[in-house]
């Protein structure tokens, strides 16, 4: 999924996670640790922390915490963890719209996209 | 995987291309595939270049990492800068948006199309005028309401919702051929029950001789003097690698990229427009998700993306909706993270979520800025933010009068709200505008249709003002936002620009 962002955006993703593993250090619990060492009480704190001031920090953590849980919720092991199986639905209701109104799509898809039959 | 004849992708294309034609149309979304296809069954001949790849409906599926890498403009992740900013989605694939947006259908409201032609002096743009266009797109398109086996849980609920609260609540008119009802309209519809461009225009257009190039990416439009001689630009590889020079001469050009595109375009190619108005005006709708969480089970992912729209306060400029989204994308917007997040989402069957679509009168504009591209910059009017409130205060009263037991609101830092007293305790202080969490897929105005060529960048029919040849046909038209899904607008104006432009017979 991050590869369909921009140069610059990746690179400005990449700066903000930098940002964030580093500016761990100057977190006063964190006695000097990069984020990425932190257990995870204090990772927690730091985040909280950071989300509570409200300002381009808060904004910048608040965008990747977004791309990181799209990303984890876009697998699909996750997606059944939670009840989301969304291909046999698919399969089943597109059966459903086929055998209930085959005709009318046959002939709706010849009027709305490729030319009426005895056009020139 | 089916290939259209006509169609060239990037694969195909080895080395420098240079093409002749009558009207090159740049963009094949709403307005370019619809322009191309009229121009071409009239015996224009045409070309399309789309920056896009082509995406048959057989490869669509419901994974949403799949459709944002291959479908949207940079993952979907476009962002208008401002106070708060905006998060934007554009399409960009064959089809261009109309592969990704939710269908629904409507008319431009009449006394939005009154207020362009009394304050813009658009001419032929009263409902008498556009009928005709609009009866024609709503027939090429297969507009029609929802078949009832195929609405979801999370629809009922929040019609249950606007019923108990006795408000005016309507069934969306869609571009559908008996819908499934697979909830993929986000992801490319896999039935092609979703009437978008991919599977109407493009292929019309097609069929009539039109010729479309995918994976190209127009970087200017060409002039000699004043009038316009085609564009230039090139083919993009996988990885969004620069490939071979792409120039195709044609007497006419006519952009269809969309509202930030279009105007990005005009820029980078020298255009200017005498009323400063070219890539300014943007309006984007912006609209905010309310979050709620029922007892039974809702499975909001069986059934229509979009059931029915609030229209009980359409004239306070808010239209209300409730959309289900996929896992990827609400975990992407909740306001939680880590064990909390995963609690939240623990809960995703029994989620619905809604909110409002604000008629803005604030304004954006879009600037070239060097070594990033298009830069889109927002300016959410206090009016506007105060509506959108309103709107998520009206959305969050629908649901718990559906029988919501919990309600997140998209205020950063607010506090998960449990019934209608806590909401207007929370509601009773004044909410800070930069904690608002604003989206936006409707991006409209930035060359604005005006008789006066002091106040907009085309006249009546999209031609830009003092530049002979070249059109505009997108929701950039748009002079400002009109209130409801904007499609069938952008649709029903190329019917009518393409008319015209076939009438003058010097194309």
């Amino acid at each position: 999924m991050l590869g369909a962002l921009p140069p610059a955006a990746r690179k400005a993703l990449s700066t903000a996670l930098i940002l964030l593993d580093q500016g761990a250090r100057v977190y006063p619990p964190s006695r000097g640790r990069r984020f990425a060492r932190l257990d995870d009480r204090t990772a927690d704190a730091y985040i909280r922390a950071l989300l509570a001031r409200r300002d381009a920090a808060a904004e910048m953590v608040q965008r990747l915490k977004g791309v990181v849980t799209m990303c984890y919720y876009d697998l699909p092991e996750v997606q059944r963890e939670i009840g989301y199986d969304p291909a046999p639905y698919i399969a089943a209701v597109s059966r459903r719209r086929l055998e209930t109104y085959g005709p009318q799509i046959r002939a709706g898809e010849a009027t709305g996209g490729l030319p009426e039959p005895g056009q020139p | 995987m089916s290939v259209l004849s006509g169609l060239t992708s990037q694969a195909e294309i080895t080395g420098d291309l240079k093409l002749e034609c009558g009207v090159v149309v740049v963009g094949s979304g709403a307005g370019g595939a619809t322009v191309a296809a009229e121009l071409a069954e009239a015996g224009v001949d045409v070309i399309v270049l789309e920056e896009g790849g082509y995406h048959p409906t057989g490869s669509f599926t419901a994974e949403t990492g799949r459709a944002l890498r291959t479908l949207y403009r940079d993952g979907g992740g476009g962002m208008a800068i401002g106070r708060p900013s905006v998060l934007f989605a554009e399409g960009r694939c064959v089809g261009g948006s109309t592969v990704v947006n939710g269908g629904m259908s409507w008319r431009t409201p009449t006394r939005v199309l009154d207020r362009w032609a009394e304050q813009e002096g658009v001419l032929a743009i009263g409902e008498e005028d556009l009928d005709p266009y609009f009866a024609r797109a709503e027939s090429l398109l297969s507009v029609e309401l929802q078949d009832p086996e195929t609405i979801g849980r999370d629809s009922e609920l929040f019609k249950a919702g606007a019923d108990a609260k006795g408000w005016n609540i309507v069934p969306n008119r869609r571009n559908q051929l008996h819908c499934a009802g697979t909830n993929s309209c986000n992801t490319g519809c896999p039935t092609g029950a979703k009437r978008s461009m991919l599977v109407t225009s493009v292929p019309r257009a097609l069929s009539r001789g039109a010729r479309l190039f995918a994976d190209c990416r127009v970087d200017r439009v060409t002039r000699s003097g004043a009038a316009v001689t085609g564009v230039a630009g090139h083919v993009v590889r996988p990885g969004g690698r620069k490939g071979p020079a792409i120039a195709v001469r044609a007497r006419t050009v006519i952009v269809a990229g969309g509202a930030i595109q279009t105007p990005a375009l005009l820029l980078r190619s020298g255009l200017r427009s005498a009323s400063g108005q070219l890539g300014r005006n943007l309006s984007l709708h912006p609209n905010a998700v309310v979050t709620a969480f029922f007892d039974e089970d809702v499975t909001g992912w069986h059934g229509v993306h979009q059931a029915f729209q609030i229209r009980e306060f359409a004239a306070d400029g808010l239209l209300l909706t409730a959309v289900n989204l996929t896992p990827t994308m609400l975990a992407g917007i909740l306001p939680a993270y880590g064990r909390e997040l995963g609690a939240l989402m623990a809960d995703y069957n029994r989620i619905v979520t809604a909110g409002p679509l604000v008629t803005d009168t604030g304004t954006g504009r879009i600037r070239n800025v060097p070594g990033v591209g298009p830069q889109v910059f927002y300016s959410l009017a206090d009016r506007d933010a105060a509506r959108v409130v309103r709107g998520v205060e009206l959305t969050a009263e629908a649901l718990f009068a559906a029988g919501a037991r919990r309600v997140l609101l998209p205020f950063a830092g607010a506090p998960e709200v449990r019934s209608p007293g806590e909401l207007r305790h929370l509601l009773a202080r004044p909410v800070p505008r930069r904690s608002l969490q604003l989206y936006s897929i409707h991006l409209m105005g930035t060359a604005r249709m005006s008789e006066d060529p002091r106040r907009g960048v085309v006249g009546s029919f999209g031609e830009f003002h003092g530049v002979p040849g070249l059109f505009v046909t997108d929701a950039s038209l748009f002079p400002g936002p009109i209130g409801i899904n904007p499609m069938e607008t952008v649709v029903a104006l190329a019917l009518r620009n393409a008319q015209r432009l076939v009438e003058r017979r010097d194309i």
